[in-house]
């Protein structure tokens, strides 16, 4: 047979053919961009690197502690390619053909070796049953309706699955380094799929993929595991991906961040996780998983009927291989795959006797294991994987037993065609194209094409040298903003301002928490000044109001269905209710597109010291919102300067509190330099962050000095221009310093963060730097700086073993 | 007692085609026939099912005849009746046989 690079040739041009597909789903110039993900860093990878991944504080309302480290290698490459592409576009189509492609291309491979026939009147039996795993894996059913619309990162393991388990099959096989490097570098380029944000992917497919190639190696192969091959690969993995994993265990040691909230999610007698899983498991059955088809979503296949005939491949196979004069290995082998599809058939469906339905249900109680609450949608990549091996495996058994050349080669395309015809739809893009207002008047679809009047607006937005937060009208229920693309597109996700321009942004109701509640309850009641001084004590400055009536009129379920009931329900309503807000200055982009500022009186800074204090009756419900309005009359006050305490603070506060003459500037999100001066006596200084124990004070030994560009409250506070700096000469200062004690520092105004400041803590001196910032930051450098080395030191061996193997033209693949 | 285990064992072995016509039949009664599925009932068949394996000698590949045999149910019943309960049932029951041949045949290739 043929072969152009390993490949016959028919494999080739079905590979190329493959490639070409997503070609078909996007018109030049689109995106699909949106969902839970944002998928922004296809439109604009630097922005997104800039604002979003390199600190550890996300710009999302009051700026949560959110470590997206992990997403940086894949960022860049992103980066790369779109310097030389220069279209989001190619490079949103490229990334979905090397999807398709590398899913079927290593589907084909993993057949090909474990069938592991070397006769030659084999030889064709096995190419074509290695061509119809990889097209029944890649147009299965199941996967072709897997969320490819709006598709998150992790998604990537439609193709990273079976590349993985191809390679880590040839490193335990045959121990060679090209296979250990090539699965090393291709960990750090997807790393975000063995990070935490994919940790159900990973713990679903990694360990029963290891496991069967573990007894592969040992029972069918009768081959000894290295013991130095996998201490090699565990070292250089975790090595390797210190950098997203040291944040996290330290995130999850100390109790903080999104992570040690999702673990803490366990046991007890309310269990979110449990409820979810006993909800869903309901509707999931046994038999569309036995036969590969999709649960949860309407059929898109007329003739689904006829997909009864695969778990006939399995049977038949099995029956068929235990008469006839196959291998020992073979055999093994086969009943192999067919056991472990059995397993994840268990796990991807639950409900298969009672017996293990309960024992799945137990399985809630152990912490992290609410990461499967969602069991379907996770353990379906497994099941698919397995499955397309298991009839793959068993097709190529019968094909092996019918002598006829010609009738294998039908037989092989007529099953190919069955798959590729019920996958028409996704062929032609329906998955991505779809419609996401489906029977409203005029119907919007996920692919845009970006309003360049809007990118003039962000690129203002971007460069506001002052501070102050956003607020984004409409206001929806989730975090969702709304934006029409110039072509009948959609954009339906998180706030963009608050992705690609490092300002933070308020764009719905999750956001908002803990005063949700409290402002849906306000806006309705028409309270303007008890909304405004709401606005100021949450540092918002702007609001961004997106006018387009078409973002609002032919929506009228998600993502605006709650808050409409509270909150404007048109376009011209939200004119009129912002109209209502004390606001200054318009800007206008476009038609559409306004920023309002709040006006000054209102507006509480990043960082104040307040004149007052007040104890709080906090009114909090078991989701944690708020629903006292307590900051409702401070604006009556003299100096709307005010500190609200649910508690009394942990020191003994004065009647009066002091307020020095406060500098600051903004470093970068995690960092702050603020000159105190005149600090007569205690002070308290108010940061208006999202409370974070890891946020620190020290006195700084410098001096720092800078421009300032605006002021507040008669000149009492004094802000110098934001930046955004990353690395920077003075970025080390800190970390042989000690933090001002953190009985100091406490939760102030329902959501930030306040340390108490006596003289006697400052030896008496009235005037000095301090420095605020987030410890955690320091952690991400750390762990990139072992990245760094480490990453260095692979290239390094890679290139001295390669250049070995070149110059002496010996075979030195072997470890 | 090893007396009574001996007649016992001859009477099954001499009653090898009713035992098992018997059990394919509470398999049909359970897809067909009952209501609400019982794990009691599934494992005990199943149980019954590997004593006669043991007992009468059966490979694997019987087994795998039978699953032959219920995926065919499975299909008509799909054909006909579309994915309900009847077809869920007979799905569980080849699946738990699937199962076992698989492991009767890992056995055999030892």
């Amino acid at each position: 047979m043929k072969k152009i690079f390993g490949l016959p040739v028919f494999v080739l041009i079905l590979t190329i053919a493959v490639g070409v597909i997503p070609f078909f789903w996007l018109k030049p110039g689109e995106m699909d961009l949106g969902g839970d993900g944002s998928r922004l860093f296809f439109y604009d990878p630097i922005n997104y690197l800039r604002y979003s991944v390199l600190f550890v504080i996300q710009n999302v309302g009051a700026g949560i502690e959110n470590p997206l480290t992990f997403f940086l290698p894949f960022n860049l490459m992103l980066v790369a390619l779109q310097s030389i592409l220069k279209s989001g576009y190619l490079v949103i189509t490229l990334f979905n053909s090397f999807h398709l492609v590398i899913a079927f291309i290593s589907m084909y491979f993993i057949a090909k070796d474990l069938i592991g026939s070397t006769k030659e009147k084999d030889i064709l039996a096995t190419e074509v049953a290695g061509v119809v795993v990889g097209v029944m894996y890649i147009f299965s059913p199941v996967l072709v309706r897997s969320a490819w619309d709006k598709a998150i990162i992790t998604h990537a393991q439609f193709f990273l699955n079976p590349l993985m388990f191809y390679l880590l099959l040839k490193i335990f096989i045959t121990e060679k380094f090209k296979y250990i490097f090539s699965f090393l570098l291709l960990t750090i380029i997807f790393s975000t799929n063995f990070s935490w944000a994919a940790a159900p992917l990973l713990f679903s497919f990694y360990p029963l993929s290891l496991s069967f190639i573990f007894v592969y190696c040992v029972f069918v192969l009768k081959k000894k595991i290295s013991f130095r091959i996998v201490l090699t690969l565990l070292i250089w993995f975790l090595a390797l991906h210190a950098f997203h994993y040291l944040p996290l265990i330290i995130n999850i040691i100390q109790g903080s961040g999104l992570v040690a909230d999702k673990i803490a999610q366990t046991g007890g007698v309310a269990n979110p996780a449990l409820e979810y899983f006993l909800e869903s498991a309901r509707h999931i059955t046994l038999f569309p998983n036995l036969i590969g088809l999709p649960q949860l979503v309407p059929s898109i296949i007329w003739f689904e009927k006829i997909f009864i005939f695969t778990p006939f491949f399995l049977v038949i196979g099995l029956i068929l291989s235990s008469k006839s004069d196959f291998s020992k290995v073979q055999k093994r082998t086969f009943v192999l795959i067919v056991f472990f599809y059995i397993i994840s058939l268990f796990f991807a469906t639950a409900n298969v006797t009672h017996l293990w339905f309960r024992i799945y249900s137990s399985l809630f109680s152990i912490p992290g294991f609410s990461m499967f609450r969602n069991f379907y949608g996770h353990w379906a990549f497994v099941y698919v994987f397995f499955f397309s091996l298991v009839c793959g495996f068993g097709f190529y058994v019968i094909l092996r037993n019918i002598n006829n050349v010609r009738i294998q080669i039908s037989l092989g395309i007529l099953v190919a065609l069955i798959f590729t015809v019920s996958a028409l739809p996704f062929i032609r893009g329906d998955m991505v194209n779809l419609v996401l207002n489906k029977n409203q008047k005029i119907e919007f679809k996920v692919p845009i094409q970006m309003d360049p009047e809007y990118e003039k607006l962000l690129q203002f937005v971007r460069e506001i040298p002052g501070e102050g937060k956003f607020i984004t009208f409409p206001f929806t229920e989730s975090f969702n903003q709304m934006l029409r693309g110039t072509q009948g597109g959609m954009y339906q996700g998180p706030s963009i301002i608050s992705q690609l321009t490092g300002k933070y942004d308020y764009s719905g109701y999750q956001v908002l928490v803990p005063f949700s509640e409290v402002f849906l309850s306000l806006a309705k009641k028409q309270d303007f000044e008890s909304l405004s001084s709401l606005l100021g004590l949450l540092n918002i400055r702007f609001i961004f109001h997106n006018s387009d009536p078409m973002i609002m009129d032919y929506f009228p379920d998600f993502p605006y269905q709650h808050v409409k009931k509270f909150l404007p329900n048109t376009q011209s309503e939200y004119e009129t209710f912002i109209g209502k807000l004390p606001i200054e200055k318009r800007l206008k982009y476009g038609e559409y597109f306004k920023i309002y500022l709040l006006l000054e009186k209102y507006y509480l800074p990043t960082i104040y010291s307040p004149n007052t204090y007040e104890l709080t009756t906090p009114d909090i419900d078991a989701w944690g919102q708020r629903h006292d309005a307590f900051f409702a009359d401070r604006m009556q006050k003299a100096d709307p300067r005010v500190v609200y305490l649910d508690n009394p603070y942990s020191q003994k506060l004065p009647s009066v509190l002091n307020t020095p003459l406060i500098a600051y500037q903004k470093i970068n999100p995690t960092k702050y330099y603020v000159h105190v001066s005149n600090a007569d006596g205690p002070y308290m200084l108010v940061l208006s962050q999202a409370y974070n124990q890891n946020w620190k004070i020290y006195k700084s030994s410098l001096e720092y000095s800078f421009q300032p560009i605006e002021q507040f409250f008669s000149g009492t506070i004094s802000v110098g221009k934001e930046k955004n700096e990353w690395l920077s000469r003075n970025m080390f200062e800190t970390w042989s310093v000690n933090p001002m004690p953190e009985s100091i520092h406490g939760k102030v105004n329902g959501y930030a963060n306040a340390w108490f400041i006596s003289p006697e803590l400052m030896s008496g001196i009235k005037e000095y730097t301090l420095i605020i910032e987030l410890k955690s930051q320091r952690i991400q450098y750390v762990s990139l700086f072992i990245f760094t080395v480490v990453f260095v030191s692979l290239l390094c061996w890679g290139i001295r073993l390669l250049t070995g193997y070149w110059v002496k033209g010996r075979q030195i693949d072997t470890m | 007692m090893r007396k009574i285990f001996e007649v016992l064992q001859k009477i099954l072995i001499a009653n090898r085609t009713t035992i098992l016509f018997a059990l394919f039949g509470f398999i049909l009664m359970d897809i067909f026939m009952l209501k609400l599925s019982s794990d009691l009932r599934i494992f005990l068949s199943l149980a019954g099912y590997l004593i006669a394996c043991r007992i009468y000698s059966f490979k694997s590949v019987f087994t795998f005849g039978f699953c032959l045999l219920l995926l065919t149910i499975v299909f008509f019943l799909y054909v006909f009746t579309s994915a309900g309960a009847m077809t869920e049932r007979a799905s569980l029951w080849f699946l738990l046989f699937l199962l076992t041949g698989v492991l009767q045949y890992w056995r055999e290739l030892r």
